[in-house]
């Protein structure tokens, strides 16, 4: 008993860190999947897509080369309608980059070949998949 | 037709009722009988009322999270969360037009909402909402709220919230280190059958 006495502030330390909550952990970078003509279709079209600064632009791959914006929606809802599928071979249909994204996609040597390649744009880099 | 000989009992039956009912049966036999007899229908009274009034209170404790669910604070958290959908015209008519993987809907928010902090303004709406379907999905589990009512009325609700908010809530939890938030709401929208899908359980 004396020593479970003396050991008692130890081992409320060790309590106290196992019940302590995590720590926040940082946030896996994320990245967009795409084939390299969709990447190239974006880097060369970056001057007529690049957002003004601060701002994001959001890209349909499929309509890449048209510069024109996407319709408003302008639906009510609290939570929107979401169409999601499971699948990790198919390329994203959309991104949403901004002017640095923009920037650093037309410095980007983009890998041949028929693979996907994920693009990570906080990190300005394309790594194939 | 049938033989009325078939419908007589047969001799081993008729023994049998002999054995039981003699004939030398005194009324204090009877009377125990009779008794033993009401007490069991008595007690089948009694568990069926049980049951009864225990799905009376599960339907009333289900009526109370719908009520809720109109009511502050949920009321002002989906108001909040309107805003916020509608401060996004963009991103909603992209994410709604096109068919998305959940990991190019999760890398969307990531380039356009949390990237800027613009998710800033939906952090406690979003614990709001996170909790009370905590609430619901362990009153429905736990047997403590009717199954049917809760599935007839938050299935979809909560498929449509888990989906959506998803990435917020994995965003929350990287950003706290609670790891439990939005998990309930997860493994509600899983496990409940919204109306027209099957018969609700409960």
């Amino acid at each position: 008993m004396p020593m479970l006495t003396r050991r008692l502030p130890q081992f409320l330390i060790c309590l106290s860190l196992t019940a302590a909550p995590a720590g926040a952990q940082p946030a896996e970078p994320f990245f967009f999947l795409l084939t390299a003509p969709q990447l190239t279709c974006l880097r060369d079209n970056a001057e007529a897509y690049a957002p003004p600064e601060g701002q994001t632009a959001f890209v349909t791959l499929a309509d890449c080369q048209r510069t024109t914006a996407p319709a408003t929606d302008t639906a009510q809802f609290t939570t929107p309608d979401i169409s999601l599928f499971d699948s990790t071979e198919s390329p994203d249909t959309v991104v949403a980059l901004s002017a640095q994204d923009f920037t650093c996609l037309e410095g980007l040597e983009i890998p041949e070949g028929t693979g996907l390649l994920a693009f990570y744009p906080e990190r300005c880099n394309v790594e194939p998949r | 037709m049938s033989n009325p000989a078939d419908e007589a009992p047969t001799p081993a039956r008729r023994s049998r009722i002999r054995r039981f009912f003699k004939p030398e049966m005194d009324i204090d036999t009877l009377a125990h009988l009779f008794t033993l007899v009401v007490a069991v229908a008595g007690m089948a009274k009694f568990f069926y009322d049980q049951d009864q009034a225990e799905k009376a209170e599960n339907r009333a404790r289900a009526i109370t999270y719908i009520n809720a669910y109109t009511e502050e604070p949920l009321l002002g958290a989906r108001q909040a969360l309107y805003d916020f959908w509608a401060s996004q015209p963009d991103l909603v008519a992209m994410i709604r037009s096109q068919q998305l993987t959940p990991r190019n809907y999760a890398a969307m928010l990531q380039a356009s909402v949390f990237r800027t902090g613009a998710e800033a303004p939906v952090r406690e709406p979003l614990l709001v909402l996170d909790s009370f379907y905590s609430q619901v999905s362990f009153c429905e589990s736990g047997g403590l709220c009717d199954t049917g009512i809760i599935d007839s009325y938050f299935c979809e609700h909560a498929r449509r919230d888990a989906q959506a908010y998803a990435p917020f809530f994995a965003h929350l939890r990287n950003q706290s280190g609670d790891t439990r938030i939005g998990r309930e709401l997860e493994a509600l929208a899983d496990r409940c059958t919204p109306p027209g899908e099957g018969q609700p359980t409960g």
